[in-house]
This record gives C-alpha cells, structure tokens and sequence, in this order.
C-alpha cells in the first residue's frame, strides 16, 4: 500500500478511463492513488498519466512490472480483456477490474478461469450496475421475484455518450460518427453483436440473476433499430426476457429495468453512464404497496471500486467467479444468437 | 340546453357498475330508464355480446355502448334489421380522452420515428385474446391500423409480438393495469401512458424534443365517461361511428393469438 493507498494501473487510456475511472478514483482519493497509466497511443497515455501525477507507458508488460501497481484495471478494447486480465493474474497483482465485458469468447471465459482459481487473483468486472446502491437494495428486498417472475424487460434510451463523458471529463479528441450500410445483412448482425455486447452487456449480468437457468436460451426476435439500438425477444428457465435500447439524438436518458411476477413487480431507474448523479432508484410494488429505494449518494462506478477496495483489504470476499464466467456465457449466447437470427430470414428485414 | 337522453343496461347486468357510475358523472346528459325507444343501451362486452347489441337496436334503442368487446363473431351485427346502427365501442385504453390529442403527436412523430412500442399491463388471469383486441384499438387510435401480426411467444404470462409495432401484454396483480405507448424519434419522442379504463386518474402524454419535454394538459375523466360524452355528442349531431368496422378488423387481427 501507498500511504494506505491502494497503486491502481490502468491498462488503456481512452474515454472509458478518462471520462469513468479517473473521476471516480477522484471522488475515492483516501483509498486510491492511481500510478501508473498504460496506452498504445504514448501521447495519450503521458497526457492522461499527467493529470493524476502517474506514470506513462505503452505496454502492459511495464504496468504489470511496476511494483506500485497493486491492482491492474483493464479498459483496453473488448478483444485485449482476456489476454491483459490472465497477464495481470499471472503477475501476481492483489486484483483485477475488467471493463465488461470480461472476454470475447466461451474458451477465453474458461481460460481466465482456470488462471484467476490458480493464482487467487480476485476480479471484478466493470458491469457498473451491479454494485448500484438501488440494485443491492432491490435484491436485498425483492423476496421470490427471482424464482416466481415470469417477464423481464430491460430498456435503454441515451443520447450519444458525448453527452455524457463532455460532463464528466473533458477529451482532446474522439472519432467522428460513422454511417453503416444497414442495407448489408452482416452489417445489422454485427451492429446487433456489438449492441449487446457493449450496451445490453450492463444489464445482462442483472437479467440472469433473475433466471434459474438460461441454457434453454432462445432469441425469438432481433432487429437493429436506427442509428443505433437494437430489439430483442428471447426465452430462457421458463421466462420471458425482452431487450431494447436506441441511442438517438434525444438529450432524455432513459435506463430502465423491469421484472413482473403474478403479485410482484420490480421497476429500477438507472442513472445514466459516466457522470455521477447518484444511484438508481428501484421500487418494489404489491398490490396496493410500493416501497422505494435511492437514490443513494453514489453509483455503480463507486460501487465497484468501494468492493474492490474491501475485497482488496480483506473486508469483503471477492464475487464469485463462477458467476462472472455464467454472466459472459450468457451475454455471449444471447449476442450470437441475436446476431444469427437476424442473419436469418425472421430478423433481417430493416425497420421503417 | 343538453339533451336529457334516456340511458339503460341491456344485458346481464355485467355493465351495471360501469353504467351506474359513469351515469352519477353525466346527470344533465342521460337518465336512467328501464329501456326507451331512441335511447342509449349500454352493454357489457362479455360472450355473446354482439347479440345483446342487436337485440338492443331492435328494441329501439337510438344507440348503443359495447364495454370491453370480447373478440367475437359480428354476424348477428350485419343483419339488414341492425345494420347501421349506431354503435360506440367503450374501449380500456382507446377511449381514454387523451387519445385524441395523442393521435395526433404520434402521426406527427411517425414521419421521423422509428418502431412504435405498446406495452400493457393487465390483470392476473384476464383473457389474451381480450387484452390484444384492446390493444390493436389503441395502436389504430394513436398510428394506424395493425393488419399484421406474427406472436412471438404467449403463455398463460401474456404475450409479445408484433411486426411494425412492438407489443406485449404482462400479467401481474402487483401494479395498475395500464398501457404504454411509445415512439422514439431521430431526437426525442413521445409516450402515453393510460391507466385502465375505469379510473379518472389522467393518462400522460408527454412529447420530449430538443427543446424539452412537453406535458399534455391532464384529463381526470375515464375511457368510459369519455365514450358516453362521445356517444351523446353522436346521438344528438347525427354522427356516425366506424366503431365496429375497425373493431372487426381488429378481431381478424387479433384472431392469430387464439389460433396461435
């Protein structure tokens, strides 16, 4: 420890360490110092390393070499995070973040697996809503809704993150917009893919606690909604599970998670990504009865990190690694079967 | 001076609640009366209503109010004797006096939207086929007619389906039955939500676009209070109702569900 400070490295520099975990690190500055920024990109990595008075790299061999470094967060691109949390294991660091999703692919699931259980490396994944005050307090109350729900709807309306990470942080530069051609059937795939993935991916983790068992999964319907989103319909243990999300121009933020049973239903409002405005606000209803909890003073960002610093000291154990492997198991499956249905005759056709 | 019209429950009695209280809402409109020749017949829209419905224009009545059709057969409506009656359809979410002003933020947003949503949520153990007839009337009231549909999945749960709309029915105690529509547009959107047709608690129609979001004026009336104002407004101007058409058409619609 530094000071009683935990040494965080960062392995990618880009909007997601920027605009999430170097202002949350700020708001947790007792517990926290980070000190040693990692990127492909050296200008991005001392412009970034700079600001929090760390030192700058481009490899993940010098992060992992730095002895301060006790805990590596991996923010690189979906197709490193496998290889960089196995390499971060093998180290010997005291933790592991990995931004969702953990990995890409079954096999890298089982590897990371296999590394995290012989080196007792404890990981956390990044799925930021996880660890919302107005989440933990909704399964802490929510009784049978788990076993005796019988629908469950996850719906995602944002603006593009510009929106949102130019209020949390302030970045050099981004990439300009890009126009797929929504014509090409591998296209839509793809962006539905990449939909689930990197958008429903935050809330998967959330949906499969409420399933007894998703290895009957089956996507009903799938289809790309315009200029990004995605509409899905699947089945899995006996229930029906429906996904939405559209990313417009529109500055109303909607994140919304639902789950119904014959006498209970569950309704969280989530706070939108990257800026800290508190936590989700969750509300139970019986019949008759609603009972409310949140918003908490912080988010699933702080969230993760506050159970990263516990797990860290000892004070709390870290998640169950079986779980995290069952959440990528189930975001691949519903992702890659989504993405072939609308391959198929049933999905493919554009929206109006 | 508002014509007194005479209003009776031509059935079993299943509309007796609904009549009796929206009848205490409108006194200087109707009155009650065991039956009147050019009077208004209100009828419950449980099995075999359409029967009930031609009875009642047979007997007279200058029109007639069917709450909460059942899909049916509407051959004993197309009788030379009955044909042309008039005859209002009494509708949970349809009828709801937002829906006028609705209709007409979600035409404008459909030039620029993208999929139209309609969500509701109903009662444990009310009939799907039911539930899905009300909600086609909705989508016609508000967009257009669905004339398509293909079910995704249905159980004894609800259902979810669609083919330009998205649409899903939930069943659960634990909350209001309510309906909600939603159009999301290139910048924002607009959404209505409706409350089941017996409650003067007002539906929400709210527009959101770059320059925020707009809050329609808030009506405290229910559908069926609604239904009865418009029925009034017919028997006493002449008007004509398409009610029953499209509500065939939407049956024909809906019919996929029970073959499904």
């Amino acid at each position: 420890m530094l000071n009683g400070k935990i040494g965080v490295g960062f392995a990618g520099a880009g909007p997601v360490t920027q605009a999430i975990h170097l202002p949350t690190l700020a708001r947790l500055a007792a517990t926290f110092e980070v000190v040693h920024v990692s990127d492909v990109v050296a200008d991005v990595a001392t412009a970034v390393a700079s600001r929090v008075g760390a030192t700058p790299s481009t490899s993940i061999g010098a992060l992992l070499d730095d002895p301060r470094v006790e805990v590596v967060a991996v923010c690189s691109p979906h197709a490193f995070h496998a290889a960089q949390v196995i390499a971060a294991c093998r180290a010997g660091k005291k933790a592991v973040l990995c931004e969702k999703p953990l990995a890409m692919s079954g096999p890298e699931a089982t590897e990371i697996a296999a590394v995290s259980a012989e080196t007792g490396v404890p990981i956390i994944v990044g799925a930021m809503h996880m660890f919302d005050p107005g989440w933990l307090a909704a399964a802490e109350h929510w009784g049978d809704l788990p076993a005796a729900n019988h629908t469950i709807r996850s719906s995602v309306v944002l603006p593009p993150n510009a929106r949102f990470e130019d209020l949390a942080t302030e970045l050099p530069a981004r990439p300009g917009p890009t126009a797929p051609d929504l014509g090409d059937v591998e296209v839509r795939a793809r962006m539905v893919h990449a939909g689930v993935m990197g958008l429903a991916i935050h809330d998967l983790p959330l949906v499969r606690s409420l399933l007894p068992r998703f290895d009957d999964l089956r996507v009903l319907s799938a289809h790309v909604l315009r200029p990004f989103g995605y509409q899905i319909v699947c089945t899995a243990g006996g229930k029906l599970v429906e996904l939405h999300a559209a990313m417009t121009a529109t500055w109303h933020p909607e994140w919304t998670l639902e789950a119904f049973s014959d006498d209970r239903a569950l309704r969280i409002e989530f706070t939108p990504s990257y800026v800290h405005a508190g936590s989700a606000t969750a509300a139970i209803s019986t019949a008759g009865r609603t009972r409310t909890f949140g918003p908490a003073d912080h988010n699933g960002y702080e969230g993760e990190w506050l159970r990263l610093g516990a797990v860290v000291r000892g004070e709390q154990a870290a998640p169950d690694l079986a779980a995290l492997i069952d959440d990528l198991t189930f975001a691949i499956a519903v992702a890659d079967e989504a993405a072939q249905l609308v391959r198929s005759a049933h999905g493919a056709e554009v929206p109006a | 001076m508002t014509a007194w019209l005479p209003v009776f429950a031509a059935d079993d009695g299943s509309a007796g609640s609904v009549t009796a209280g929206v009848l205490a809402s409108l006194p200087l409109s109707y009155h009650d009366s065991d039956a009147a020749p050019g009077g208004v017949a209100v009828v419950g829209g449980s099995g075999g209503w359409p029967r009930r419905v031609a009875a009642a224009l047979r007997a007279g009545a200058g029109g007639v109010i069917v709450t909460a059709p059942e899909p049916a057969g509407l051959g004993p409506l197309r009788t030379p004797d009955v044909a042309g009656g008039l005859i209002v359809v009494d509708s949970a979410w349809s009828s709801n006096p937002v829906v006028v002003p609705a209709g007409t933020a979600f035409r404008s947003a459909a030039t620029t939207g993208s999929r139209l949503e309609c969500r509701v949520r109903v009662g444990v153990g009310r009939s799907l086929p039911a539930v899905l007839l009300n909600q086609l009337s909705l989508i016609r009231a508000l967009l257009a007619p669905a004339e398509e549909l293909r079910i995704l999945h249905r159980s004894a749960h609800g259902f979810a389906g669609g083919v330009a709309v998205d649409l899903s029915a939930t069943c659960t105690g634990a909350v209001p039955q309510r309906a909600d529509a939603r159009l999301l547009t290139a910048d924002g959107g607009v959404h209505v939500a409706i409350p089941d047709g017996a409650t003067a608690e007002p539906a929400l129609l709210t527009m959101t676009g770059p320059q925020g979001t707009l809050l329609a004026p808030t009506i405290y009336e229910s559908a069926h209070r609604a239904t009865w104002r418009r029925m009034h407004h017919l028997l006493t101007t002449g008007g004509r109702a398409t009610d029953i058409d499209d509500l065939e058409a939407d049956i024909a619609t809906a019919s996929i569900l029970a073959a499904g």
